[in-house]
């Protein structure tokens, strides 16, 4: 290339990095939900100085003579402008105004409890759809940000927003098929060699990676449904079944659906590892010598909710609901198309093979970040009394001292919500939009219970602080 | 008609004969925000300020074009904690408390704006009064009448509640305000007779 094309690709390059620093300064300027916004364009301006310093070393370094390597060094990071632009939108999108901004703190302080250090940009997005963008590599500070996507449509759906502890789980399964890929892979590749019309030798790498991608994005999604339940307990199946209903339940998988599970599979799953539920019928139990098993914890939950007559209506609609589930997943619908493809049956054969493996791992992250729905659903009762006065579950008072209080955890709430809205859905004289602006308002208590168990935290913090403050000399 | 003191507003939240309707404030962060008789509230975390250049003018009995002209003037934020707010002098803004109240039936309350912040210029809630069976986080209508900017804060006592027991229980109609969580926009084309009122595309008044 010579020079005069040089120096107008170093413009072009030099405006775009103007231009994108211009709107960073501006994107500064709006308000976002938490500080995380404004550390990830610190972090994309901090990148763009690199990159000017680049191009000046590159300039300096290799012109007159070699115009060749200033080329592809200004093309390089051309490239690299680009990849940037998206980042614009993020941050268009993780404005207060564009996101649940009372859920941000708590989604942050979820995503940094599973795994230290995160740095979470909550936005939303048109798609209807939660997704999650990370690096699995990070080679620059701005790759240590995901970006997690919730669907805008539904921004002030708190009911939905609980599938984001379904997302969290994604960037945590990296170490997980690091471990099992290899040996899946084998096992894969021995199965395809078997089927009854073994494929052409060249097509056999092309048909082993379409199982094994197949196998990778249900256990991912599995895995996934079982952290998020793990976290959220019923709240998380509840949830679960409230975003797929627009869905066919059984759909098989394929690449048009980027290998989603069926949603009926899914819940089994869930519902099986998780909660320990049974997936087969009673007539089934009864010959497997497995009627009357031990208490699940569903039915544990129910069982305490029982014990208070004030709440004994939520441990009826747990245990009416815990049933449908069951009989829908008893079903096997979502069965028949993958046993009827060679490939998708191997491919789910091996997800079956691998997900004890599947649980004991996600199991191991979510206890160790010490979040576990069931080791705080005593708090479930008292909550549930406070939305049956239309106040916020953000609180457990203390009956006897005004003023004392704690702050209950994330998923009681999310529990204890679900359960009255429930309640709310199965009253059999609210119309249509009765029952949807129930769902508002109940809606308005949950984020105000996420709302408030953060305040409190804060504040707790920032007392403590101010009180060794104020007995300093 | 009574005040509540202290004790009968501790007695009123943990009372066991109660406990179908007892008065709720939450979250309360600090115990010390009952005073001797009343309850200091703090300032939330939303906004609704009014953007004067947007509109020319705003007609409450124009129903259609209200709801338009309230968007189009009026511009929700939210001030995260520690981020400051500012109101200018003259400036109205629309904040809430951060504190739900349920107020049983047979309790009222007012909304008062502390001395300290008023000798600063700060007018708080025009609209003061809470009615028995209110459900919700109490709009505030700020008013900077001082000369200077005030910055404020989320999360500092900027009102307090005193409540007074009711001759009788009250029947309350969540109607027009449903459980709010933060400042809500003017209902007042929900006003039954608004339209009535109003100007020359208003229906006829009724002959008697």
């Amino acid at each position: 290339m010579n020079k005069p094309l040089i120096t107008r690709l170093q413009m072009l390059v030099a405006f775009e990095l103007d231009s994108l620093e211009k709107r960073l300064d501006q994107a500064r300027s709006f308000h976002y939900p938490s500080a995380v916004a404004v550390k990830f364009i610190d972090s994309l301006i901090e990148e763009l100085k690199q990159q000017r310093l680049q191009i000046k070393q590159a300039i300096s370094d290799f012109l007159p003579e070699y115009p060749q390597r200033v080329t592809n060094e200004l093309r390089s990071q051309h490239r690299l402008l680009i990849n940037k632009l998206t980042c614009l939108d993020s941050l268009k999108n993780a404005q207060t105004q564009n996101v649940p901004w009372s859920l941000v703190p708590s989604i942050e302080r979820i995503a940094s409890e599973l795994s230290q250090g995160s740095q979470l940009l909550t936005t939303c997005t048109y798609a209807l759809n939660y997704s999650i963008r990370w690096y699995p590599t990070p080679k620059s500070p701005i790759h240590q940000f995901s970006i997690l996507q919730l669907p805008i449509i539904h921004k002030h759906n708190a009911f939905l927003h609980l599938l984001i502890g379904h997302e969290l789980f994604h960037p945590l399964l990296q170490q997980f098929f690091v471990t099992q890929t290899p040996s899946v892979v084998a096992r894969l590749k021995a199965a395809i060699s078997h089927l009854n019309q073994p494929p052409a030798k060249n097509r056999l790498d092309k048909l082993v990676e379409f199982v094994r991608y197949a196998w990778q994005r249900a256990i991912e999604e599995l895995m996934c449904d079982m952290g998020c339940a793990i976290l959220f307990g019923p709240a998380a199946v509840f949830a679960s079944i409230a975003f797929q209903m627009g869905s066919n339940l059984d759909e098989a998988p394929s690449s048009d659906g980027s290998f989603y599970p069926p949603p009926r599979y899914r819940i089994r799953e869930v519902m099986h590892r998780v909660f320990g539920e049974s997936v087969i019928g009673e007539a089934e139990q009864f010959h497997a010598g497995l009627e009357g098993t031990a208490t699940t914890p569903i039915q544990k939950l129910a069982a305490l909710l029982k014990e208070d007559e004030r709440t004994s209506w939520a441990a009826d609609i747990l245990s009416e609901h815990r049933e449908t589930i069951l009989r829908e997943i008893r079903k096997n619908d979502d069965l028949v198309p993958i046993n009827q493809n060679p490939l998708l049956k191997t491919a789910y054969e091996e997800v079956q093979a691998v997900l004890p493996d599947a649980w004991n791992y996600i199991r191991q992250i979510a206890t160790s970040a010490g979040m576990v729905w069931l080791s705080t659903i005593d708090e479930v009762p008292f909550l549930l009394r406070s939305l049956e006065l239309l106040v916020p579950p953000g609180e457990i008072r203390d009956t006897k001292a005004p003023g004392q209080t704690k702050s209950p955890s994330l998923p009681s709430i999310a529990i204890a919500t679900w359960l009255y809205q429930l309640k709310c859905e199965a009253s059999v004289d609210a119309s249509l939009e009765q029952a949807m602006k129930s769902y508002s308002r109940c809606c308005r208590l949950m984020l105000k219970g996420f709302e408030d168990v953060e305040l409190r935290r804060e504040y707790d913090a920032g007392k403590d602080a101010f009180q060794q403050m104020e007995q300093l000399p | 008609m009574s005040i509540l003191t202290h004790d009968a507003i501790c007695r009123e939240m943990t009372s066991p004969d109660r406990l179908d309707d007892p008065l709720v404030i939450t979250p309360l962060l600090d115990a010390g925000q009952i005073g001797q008789s009343s309850v200091d509230v703090r300032l939330g975390h939303q906004f609704i300020v009014l953007q004067r250049a947007a509109v020319t003018h705003i007609d409450a009995t124009q129903r259609e074009q209200l709801q338009r002209s309230l968007h189009r003037s009026q511009h929700q934020t939210r001030v995260s904690l520690h981020e400051q707010f500012i109101i200018h002098p003259g400036q109205l803004a629309l904040g809430a408390t951060i504190e739900y109240l349920s107020v049983p039936t047979h309790l009222a309350a007012t909304v008062e704006g502390r001395s300290s912040w008023g000798r600063l210029g700060l007018i708080i809630a025009t609209a003061c009064n809470v009615d028995p069976g209110f459900k919700g986080c109490i709009t505030l209508e700020l008013v900077n009448s001082g000369e200077a900017p005030l910055v404020l804060y989320p999360g500092v006592r900027i009102a307090q509640l005193v409540f007074h027991l009711t001759d009788g229980t009250a029947k309350y109609d969540k109607g027009k305000y449903d459980c709010p969580i933060g400042p809500q926009f003017s209902r007042i084309d929900h006003d039954k007779e608004i339209m009535f009122w109003g100007g020359a595309s208003c229906p006829s008044p009724p002959v008697s």
